[in-house]
């Protein structure tokens, strides 16, 4: 029976001392394997019954299986920059604090004049002072109380921020190369002053960014314009046939063509009458049945046409004649009927007397209806003769259909 | 016969009258103004007319052919009128008158249809033109 030594250390390592572990803790466990030994023992043969070793195995609880792994990223930077920003600055400071003791002195002046004058009873000299005495007095201060008191607090913090590898390389530098702070104190009182300073410079990183955008734009423009022009020109001919035929120059004949651009030319026909009485007859615009029944006028009859044109003389002679259409056009009848009896003249006076001013209607001789306006209403009527008068009157006149 | 044609140039209308009655009128429209200084000198202005001349004609016309003439100098009284005169001389101008006055003068047979009447009227027209 061989007994084999089995070592089993557990070494914990709690910490480092010169390099070397420290064991904690030690446990040796014997193993007695039982059997015999013939020659040499070329092979161990172990077999580890754990229920030998009288191990018990309990099951205190659930298996606990825990995994760690420790995933380490790691970046490497390639630096072609600066690896850092630099931020430097200096902060002097220099403080003076000057105390302005006033001192305050006295001065006395005696402006004085001493006469010495003797008592006449005892002879003795007696010092009489004449004259202006000054005095000038001032007060110290008291020691320490006039201790200038300044206190200058500087605060200054300089911070660094991490400029990335391929950030442009800035640096800030800030300096401070003089602070004077002085503090004058010129009063005993008791004064405080405080002067604090802030400074904080620090580094960003600041990509400047410039960027000049230039447009260059052409435009071609092909315009298609589909203009059209329309001129029409009016080319008319006319051939010009003058007739020798009595009718022409007697009948309503004129010879009218074509053209534009100029006035009204005049009716191709020639008007026709819208009655075939006789006689001629005032009418009543409004009361048909209100009228007075006249002979047809005597010859001399008249028919104005009156227009209102300008007429104008240039310098060179020329006459230059201008009317518009729209001007006014007057017609007037001027009229002469005899043979009337009393009875009608009576009722023409009557009837003029009762439309002074108005339109009246006016049937003439040839049966054409006009419209107008008696002008000369106070036109006295004449008796030439025995039961027979005469009345005249002027009457303006336009187109009327009844 | 006369031959009244408007407006002138672009003429669009025409109308023939018979010739006018006698004692029709032509004249000069140049004046002279005469000024006389204080040694006797004798000083005349001269306007001219740039050749223009009145004409005053009397037509005696049938009651038809004075609707027509009334309408041709309703339609054209301020147009320039090419007047062809009974002597064949040509005229241009414009009518002067003002106002126009027609004057039923007589009987005069047959009536010309569609007027009920025969009847003769008057007109006397100024005219002012230069001659062509």
């Amino acid at each position: 029976m061989a007994t084999l030594y089995v070592n089993r250390q557990v070494v914990n390592v709690l910490g480092h001392d010169a390099g070397k572990p420290r064991v904690t803790r030690q446990c040796i466990e014997i193993l007695h394997l039982p059997g015999s030994a013939t020659g040499n023992v070329y092979e161990v043969s172990a077999t580890d019954n754990w229920d030998t070793l009288g191990e018990d195995l309990q099951e205190v609880g659930p298996v606990t299986v825990s995994a760690s792994d420790a995933l380490t990223f790691r970046e490497t930077v390639v630096v072609r920059g600066p690896q850092y920003g630099l931020a430097e600055d200096s902060l002097r400071f220099s403080e003076s604090a000057v105390a302005g003791r006033p001192w305050n002195l006295a001065a006395f002046d005696y402006l004085q004049q001493a006469t010495t004058t003797y008592d006449p009873m005892t002879l003795e000299p007696t010092t009489v002072y004449t004259g202006l005495q000054d005095e000038a007095s001032a007060t110290k201060p008291p020691p320490g109380s006039n201790a200038p008191a300044d206190s200058l607090n500087l605060t200054e913090s300089a911070s660094v921020v991490v400029v990335h590898a391929t950030a442009i390389e800035c640096k800030a530098a800030d300096e401070w190369d003089t602070l004077d702070d002085s503090a004058y104190r010129v009063q005993a009182n008791d004064g405080q002053e405080t002067l604090v300073f802030t400074e904080e410079a620090s580094v960003e990183v600041i990509r400047p960014a410039t960027d000049v955008i230039e447009w260059t734009e052409t435009a071609t423009a092909n315009v298609v314009r589909n203009l059209t022009a329309e001129d029409e020109l009016d080319f008319r001919e006319s051939v010009g046939i003058i007739g020798f035929a009595a009718d022409v120059l007697h009948n309503y004949h004129p010879f009218v063509g074509g053209g534009i651009g100029g006035p009204t030319p005049p009716p191709a026909t020639c008007p026709i009458p819208a009655s075939n009485e006789s006689l001629c007859r005032l009418y009543d615009l409004n009361d048909y049945a209100d009228f007075v029944q006249l002979r047809p006028p005597e010859f001399g009859n008249k028919d104005r046409l009156t227009m209102n044109r300008i007429s104008r003389e240039t310098r060179g002679g020329s006459l230059i004649v201008f009317a518009d259409a729209m001007w006014p056009k007057l017609q007037t009848m001027v009229l002469t009927i005899k043979g009337l009896s009393y009875a009608q003249v009576q009722a023409y006076l009557a009837f003029v007397e009762n439309h002074l001013g108005v339109d009246v209607g006016f049937l003439d001789w040839e049966g054409f209806y006009w419209k107008g306006t008696i002008m000369n209403p106070n036109e006295p009527t004449v008796q030439d003769g025995k039961d027979s008068y005469t009345i005249s009157f002027e009457f303006e006149y336009e187109s009327w259909e009844p | 016969m006369f031959t009244f044609e408007a407006p002138y140039p672009a003429i669009q209308t025409t109308s023939q009258l018979p010739n006018p009655q006698w004692s029709d009128q032509e004249g000069i429209q140049d004046t002279v103004t005469r000024k006389l200084a204080m040694d006797g000198t004798k000083f005349t202005y001269v306007k001219r007319r740039n050749g223009r001349r009145k004409l005053h004609w009397t037509f005696r016309l049938t009651r038809n052919k004075v609707l027509e003439f009334k309408a041709l100098l309703v339609s054209y009284f301020a147009s320039k009128v090419r007047v062809t005169d009974h002597n064949g001389r040509v005229w241009v101008g414009n009518f002067t008158s003002n106002p126009f006055e027609f004057e039923g003068s007589g009987r005069a047979e047959p009536a010309i249809a569609p007027m009920p009447r025969g009847e003769w009227w008057n007109i006397e027209i100024e005219f002012e033109g230069v001659e062509q």
